[in-house]
């Protein structure tokens, strides 16, 4: 442990400031470790054999994700920490740099002290193997931030990032803390600081894999915390603070106050139980199981030439999917998941490719979402287990059933029991496939008889087929009862064996077989000697019946749960990519809706605030929905996203989304129709480019919705060249609407009709009502929606 | 959705019945791409019996109208609806396909 070298250590500094260098080299000296200091990341590795316990990297290099990624390699031992001077440096440095590989940040002053403190407390947990040691120390994190409300976002980032990185936290303790700190921080800035930006707030957080501290003061003269009336009752409704506290506590596992009421303390828990903490709660193998069939399946949906690697302790790289490729060190540029155990590293081929790269980022993010789903999954399948148990239990035949997990297991428990019933010395059973008409070897016990796993139920030789088939008892030694095939075969040489068919009865009553259960070779005599054995091999049947059955529903319902989970997942990532539109609430009067058919859908729409006061609004409708039509959705977006602000003109914006995409879409063989219009107050004009999208109306005053046509067939079909524009005049109570074709199906006349009448009757109302009424008027016209359903209404005032 | 196969002369008439969607588009496509392997150049989508095309439905016309053309042929459409009419003009994707009101006016010059 990194605490217990502290003397005779080394440490490495990083930076260009001479002061600074000043000052940490004398910190570290104070611990008793020598220090060298080097003043770039580039060829860091020359430096790999000096083995520093210490590595500190001046923030203000602001290192790339390759300079932290280059550290993480040549010094897999040592502690990675940046130091940041809390004047000059960027929150969002520092959150960068803990995202990708840096373990914890110092803020200036550092002292020995505060040094040999910070290595002490990187004790390790218990249960965490050596190596995991760096990815468990605690992040500790000191900022001064100025009171303006954007700091919010970013601090919810970063400690958000940090929370997320230990894996520990699931998505409601997520949710809870980006609240509480929403409120805490909001609470601070406002009513502490008054919004006074030369006012500081101060935050210091403490964050590791079981809980998160953080404390915020601000420069107020504090409140009385102690006396806030119910906040649900009467007037404290509207008493600004009262309610953020009231949320505080009902979010946060602990919250604090000082004695002045100025600075809070919240203190969130992770779901990880402190005792039980290591290998047994979350296995490192079973992420990278779970990430190598994860990869395989996004493969299988999106295409993309997807890989992944483990870093080992050394260092290395390990490909470990897709399992049947072999890949050595990967090239080109590198998106790292952190899991407690181990990084991965992702990467789309061809590498070094703009759409590769986002491809990447967007799957890395999809993986994280979904390793921590199969974490739950995880948990619901022991839950089921337990349940498992006590359908079990009613059903048994012997004890040996108590604890079996799956039907392998099961059948094997209920074999062995069967033989020590029966007293025959082997026993099969075989398991019906309606799929392929077979009987399947679901477990055998005994001396084996024959190497054959299946059987056709139709084969005319097999006593077992035969005992399924005529759902009847069959033994060898009563030749009259055999098919003449079977008789031919076995009735020279009778062996004690016989088949009884396993019936299931379902609780209406309905009766019908299920599989076969072979004994042979009973040690005293024939084996069914007479009518009560035989009652008790019909019973035993009727019951391994039940429990089979019982299994197999239990796996087909774990089967779609876990579907349904994935399916939940993918939807609330894809809406979450959709634009926040409250930040555009002191500029314009605009709504939307998204309603996928499926749990994902290929509807968005994005907003832009321009330069000079414009917005540009975007909807688009990829064709088809489902998995492959949110991918192609979500690269629109990003590449919307990226290039809105960097062009005026519509038209170029589209022939960037074509540039991007055209590939994906032509092979994929999907198009999609996309409107974008960019609205200048200034000069009172929309101009927009439509590709193929039908529904895009102004409407102005009292006249009818006015149709703002296509100007090009949709994107994947128009040429590169084909996307022109259009211009209109626009007055700032203008309202601008845009929906999918999910809302006029099945006719565009009669439909669209009746959501436009719906729209131009609501003009005057509030942008929410407005899409209200139409996705209402479209429900009124009946028929199935098969498609996404997106509306988005826009205007820059509400008119008076 | 149904469809059936004539001809006349060298055109094969695909007439569509029901509504093409992203459930059914499938078979439409994989019946043309057969006929296509098998030599047939000149095709006449007839909607007369069609109420609905999703966007799918209008993806797959277009991918095989696509198609169709690399191997020296032609795809027409015929009879759409007004509707199927509107949702063509409206996405511009008129301009990309020969549509005849009817089916003899679309086997004229074909």
């Amino acid at each position: 442990m990194h605490g217990r070298q502290a003397a005779g250590g080394s440490a490495l500094i990083v930076t260009q400031r001479p002061d600074l260098a000043t000052a940490l080299t004398e910190a570290v000296e104070g611990l008793g470790f020598t220090a060298s200091i080097i003043a770039s990341l580039d060829h860091v590795e020359a430096h790999a054999d000096a083995r520093p316990t210490l590595v500190l990297t001046d923030i203000s290099l602001r290192p790339s994700a390759e300079g932290w990624t280059s550290l993480a390699q040549a010094f897999p031992r040592s502690a990675l920490w940046a130091v940041a001077d809390p004047d000059e440096s960027n929150i969002r440095d520092v959150t960068f740099a803990l995202k990708h590989g840096c373990h914890d940040c110092l803020t200036l002053p550092v002292t020995s002290e505060q040094l040999g403190k910070k290595l002490e407390g990187i004790g390790r947990p218990p249960g965490v193997k050596p190596g995991e040691l760096d990815r468990f120390m605690s992040n500790e994190i000191n900022l001064e931030l100025p009171s303006d409300l954007s700091i919010i976002e970013h601090v919810i980032r970063l400690l958000g990032g940090c929370c997320r990185d230990y894996r520990s936290y699931g998505p409601r303790k997520l949710v809870n803390l980006r609240i509480a700190l929403s409120e805490a921080l909001s609470n601070a800035i406002q009513y502490g600081n008054e919004g006074d930006r030369s006012k500081k707030v101060r935050l210091r957080a403490s964050v590791n894999a079981w809980t998160c501290r953080v404390q915020i003061s601000d420069e107020g003269p504090g409140f009385d915390h102690q006396d806030l009336p119910d906040p649900t009752s009467g007037t404290a409704l509207e008493a600004p603070g009262g309610r953020g506290l009231f949320l505080l506590r009902q979010l946060a596992d602990d919250v604090a106050f000082n004695e002045t009421g100025n600075a809070v303390t919240i203190t969130l828990k992770s779901d990880w139980e402190p005792a039980v903490v290591g290998e047994s709660i979350h296995p490192v193998s079973s992420d990278a199981e779970a990430l190598v069939g994860l990869v395989e399946r996004v493969r299988l949906g999106s295409g993309a030439d997807l890989h992944l690697w483990a870093e080992s302790l050394d260092g290395s790289l390990e490909h470990i999917a897709p399992e049947d490729e072999e890949l050595a060190e990967p090239d080109g540029r590198l998106h790292w998941l952190h899991t407690p155990g181990i990084r991965y590293a992702i990467q789309v081929r061809p590498a070094d490719d703009e759409c590769s790269e986002r491809w990447a980022e967007f799957t890395r993010d999809l993986l994280d979402e979904a390793l921590a789903y199969e974490k739950r999954l995880a948990e619901s399948r022991r839950d089921l287990a337990e349940r498992q148990e006590e359908i079990e239990l009613l059903h048994s035949i012997t004890d040996t059933l108590g604890a079996v997990t799956g039907l392998e297991d099961a059948t094997t428990q209920i074999l062995k029991g069967v033989l020590r019933v029966t007293g025959a010395e082997q026993a099969s059973l075989w398991i019906y496939r309606p799929d392929a008409e077979e009987l399947v070897l679901a477990a055998s016990e005994g001396p084996s008889r024959r190497p054959v796993n299946r059987v056709p139920v139709s084969s005319p030789v097999s006593v077992s087929a035969l005992a399924f088939r005529e759902n009847r008892t069959v033994r060898l030694d009563e030749v009259d009862s055999l098919s003449s095939e079977a008789a031919a075969r076995f009735g020279d040489r009778p062996e004690p064996w016989v088949a009884v068919p396993v019936t299931y009865t379902s609780p209406e009553g309905g009766s019908r077989p299920v599989g076969v259960l072979n004994l042979g070779g009973r040690r005293s005599g024939a084996l069914v000697s007479g009518i009560g054995e035989a009652r008790l091999l019909m019973t035993l049947a009727r019951q391994i019946g039940s429990a089979v059955e019982n299994l197999r529903l239990i796996e087909e319902i774990l089967a779609r749960e876990r579907v349904i989970g994935e399916l939940e997942l993918a939807h609330d990532l894809q809406m979450k990519l959709l634009p926040d539109l409250r930040q555009f609430e002191e500029i314009a009067d605009v709504a939307a809706r998204c309603v996928p058919a499926r749990a994902v859908g290929g509807d968005f729409y994005q907003l832009f605030k321009l330069p000079d006061g414009k917005i540009g609004a975007m909807l688009g409708d990829v064709t088809s929905h489902g998995f492959g039509a949110s991918l192609i959705m979500a690269l629109s977006m990003s590449v919307t996203g990226i290039y809105a602000r960097e062009t005026a003109s519509p038209g170029d914006l589209l022939r960037a989304i074509h540039r991007a995409l055209i590939q994906k879409l032509e092979s994929t063989e999907m198009f999609m129709t996309v409107f974008y219009g960019v609205i200048d107050p200034a000069q009172r004009t929309l101009t927009y480019a439509n590709a193929g999208h039908a529904h895009a109306f102004r409407v102005h005053g009292d006249e009818p919705a006015q149709r703002l046509t296509a100007t090009s067939p949709p994107l994947g079909i128009a040429e590169y060249e084909g996307y022109d524009e259009a211009i209109v005049a626009w007055e700032p109570d203008d309202l601008l609407c845009l929906f999918t074709d999910g809302l006029t199906n099945p006719s565009i006349r009669t439909t669209e009709s009746a959501v436009l009448e719906a729209l131009e009757v609501q003009r005057n109302s509030a942008a929410t009502e407005i899409v209200e009424a139409m996705f209402e008027a479209r429900e009124e016209q009946g028929g199935e929606a098969p498609d996404d359903q997106t509306a988005f209404v826009l205007r820059l005032e509400r008119p008076r | 959705m149904n469809f059936e196969i004539s001809s006349h002369d060298d055109v094969t008439i695909v007439e569509v019945t029901g509504q093409l969607i992203v459930g059914n588009r499938q078979e439409l496509k994989d019946e043309v791409l057969r006929l296509l392997e098998g030599g047939s150049r000149k095709y006449l989508i007839d909607f007369s019996d069609t109420a609905y095309i999703d966007s799918s439905g209008l993806g797959v016309l277009v991918s095989l109208s696509k198609k169709v053309r690399e191997k020296g042929g032609e795809m027409r459409l015929s009879n759409l609806n007004e509707d199927l009419r509107t949702l063509f003009e409206l996405t511009k994707l008129d301009t990309l396909f020969f549509i005849a009101d009817s089916r003899d006016l679309a086997l004229e010059n074909f």
